[in-house]
């Protein structure tokens, strides 16, 4: 790894910009594949059956989530990444930053709350009826379901700074924002969750599950593989201005402009 | 030859037309699953559908091609350069925009008073949450007209910069375009006797 | 002098597209669907004035006449898919009311839960009308 001795540390930039496929292969692996949430135990199934269906996926359901609580964080560090690529658009003062930022670490906490929930429903199944089960089951998911309005701010504050993008070749292509708004837009129906146990509005719906969470994970590949080149598009075009002949050229670090 | 080539470009701004062709699919999938469940109860579904009125999709079509026209002629009167034609045409659009928002609370409230609720059945679960997907477009999109009328007030929108209206052009056509073929779906689709 | 100023717009295309559009709206709404007109008949009528509609909208409104052929294609897809699958869907027999219709909505208890573990478990994809989801999955 390069050795910067500049303000910019773009080892660790990388480093963080691949958190993002480490989130978005880790979850489809351990919640979906592992923990057999592809497609969910739909929200109309019985409280006996639900029981059941932990009983019989224990182990799997307890390792798959207790390794999602733990790479949930990587969505943070992702946003983290994206956050700084989007200041190099914004300018350092730059709000929609931060709200990305933010946006991306407070959708973490919906997430890691909800695998735990899963997670004891499985532990505790012993212990625990059918109808305790049950909601646990979807408590989970109510929890991660309507939490979505924080996403779609982290979403529409990158959608909106990529797209002010004066490059010729956007870091993010105009595409990818444009898809963000549509996972924005494909949210809002989330709303019809509690009232629904069956049909396109339920929790395992046609929509509101493959539709709604899948046009955002597909946010998610597009946006960590873009991110991921734009560091290092980023760092040549900082070399480039490292090595132009005059100096002042170079833009200053943030703290040396901020004194 | 070249020159034909030359002119083949998509409209508005850059990866818009990502966001337009999702939405048109997203909305296919929604049409497709109501054909689905309605297939499962057709008696349902057509008693339901007779409780409809037609008059007022009929009218709201009307008032959404219209709409459409108005900006499409405050787009060719931007490209013609004659910068103060446009905001008239788009005031045209944002009241239509209007007139549609009103007469949509106004059907919902006949509804609710009637003690049709999207309880009530699956028929009235699909037409709720299917018109008010496409009123929350309709709503986006007569904000959105007002702020294209007021920056065509200030003189924004010319020949060489059209991207911004074009923008909200395409988007309020496709606004349009989806209510075209809901409002049959919901209101004209017929169970044969 | 309305006649006047009515002129110019006359030499709009986009006025003859708004007008077409207006009619065939017209015609579908307060003629097709009229009791006097067969119900299949009347139905498909106006689906196929609707596909029509839509695509005067595309093309011209929506300027895709000018547009590149790719993207072009790919809308006009969308309709022939669209209208297509409705018209399908309408139009298959349908299995004289053997099956209970399913009701959307439950309450959200225990008991409404169990209650509907009773009736037969609708599918996600089993019915027939699913011929719809395939195609777009």
């Amino acid at each position: 790894m390069q050795q910067t001795p500049a303000a910019t540390d773009y080892g660790s930039w990388k480093l963080m910009a691949w958190t993002g496929p480490a989130f978005f292969i880790g979850f489809f692996v351990f919640w979906g594949i592992v923990a057999g949430n592809l497609p969910p135990m739909a929200a109309s199934t019985p409280a006996e059956a639900m029981w059941q269906h932990y009983k019989d996926l224990q182990f799997p359901i307890t390792l798959g989530m207790s390794v999602c609580m733990v790479l949930g964080s990587c969505y943070m560090t992702f946003g983290a990444a994206v956050s700084r690529v989007m200041r190099r658009i914004e300018g350092v003062d730059g709000m929609l930053a931060n709200i990305e930022m933010m946006g991306a670490t407070i959708t973490y906490c919906p997430i890691v709350i909800a695998c735990g929930i899963w997670l004891t429903c499985a532990i505790q199944i012993d212990s625990l009826t059918p109808p305790m089960v049950q909601f646990g089951y979807r408590l989970a998911w109510m929890i991660i379901d309507l939490a979505y309005m924080v996403t779609s701010w982290q979403i529409i504050a990158a959608s909106l700074v990529f797209l002010r993008d004066r490059r010729e070749h956007k870091l993010v292509p105009a595409w990818v924002s444009w898809w963000g708004f549509v996972t924005v837009a494909t949210f809002f129906p989330v709303s019809l969750v509690p009232f629904f146990t069956s049909g396109p509005w339920a929790f395992h719906g046609s929509f509101n599950f493959w539709i709604a969470f899948f046009t955002w994970y597909i946010w998610i590949v597009s946006m960590s593989f873009f991110i991921i080149r734009a560091v290092s598009r980023i760092e040549v075009e900082d070399g480039a201005a490292d090595s132009a002949p005059v100096e002042a050229l170079r833009p200053a670090p943030s703290f040396v402009r901020a004194s | 030859m070249g020159a034909v080539a030359a002119e083949r470009r998509l409209p508005g701004a850059e990866g818009l037309w990502v966001f337009i062709g999702v939405d048109m699919v997203i909305f296919a999938i929604l049409f497709f699953t109501f054909l689905d469940e309605r297939h499962d109860a057709v008696a349902l579904f057509e008693a339901g559908r007779r409780t409809l009125d037609p008059n007022f999709g009929g009218v709201n079509t009307l008032i959404l091609l219209s709409s459409s026209w108005c900006v499409a002629m405050a787009t060719v009167r931007a490209e013609q350069d004659r910068l103060e034609a446009i905001p008239p045409w788009l005031a045209g659009a944002f009241f239509c925009g209007l007139a549609f928002t009103l007469s949509k609370v106004l059907e919902y409230a006949g509804k609710l008073d009637a003690g049709f609720t999207p309880a009530t059945n699956a028929f009235y679960m699909h037409y709720f949450v299917l018109t008010a997907l496409h009123l929350l477009h309709v709503i986006g999109g007569t904000v959105l007209l007002a702020v294209l009328w007021k920056m065509a007030r200030t003189g924004a929108f010319h020949s060489r910069r059209l991207v911004v209206l074009e923008s909200g052009a395409i988007y309020w056509h496709m606004v349009d375009l989806l209510w075209i073929l809901l409002f049959p779906l919901l209101y004209l689709l017929r169970a044969p006797a | 002098m309305s006649s006047s100023a009515w002129r110019p717009l006359l030499r709009e295309p986009s006025t003859w597209v708004w007008a077409v559009l207006m009619a065939a709206t017209i015609v579908s709404t307060w003629g097709f669907s009229q009791h006097g007109v067969p119900a299949r008949l009347g139905t498909v009528g106006v689906f196929l004035l609707a596909a029509f509609k839509v695509r005067l909208v595309l093309l011209h409104f929506m300027a895709l006449r000018h547009a590149p052929l790719l993207p072009r294609l790919a809308f006009e897809a969308w309709l022939l898919v669209v209208t297509a699958v409705i018209l399908v869907a309408y139009l298959q027999p349908i299995q004289c009311g053997a099956e209970q219709a399913d009701p959307a909505l439950s309450v959200w208890s225990v008991e409404g839960a169990a209650a509907h573990a009773g009736p037969v478990q609708k599918q996600q994809f089993g019915s027939a009308g699913d011929v719809c989801r395939l195609i777009v999955w």
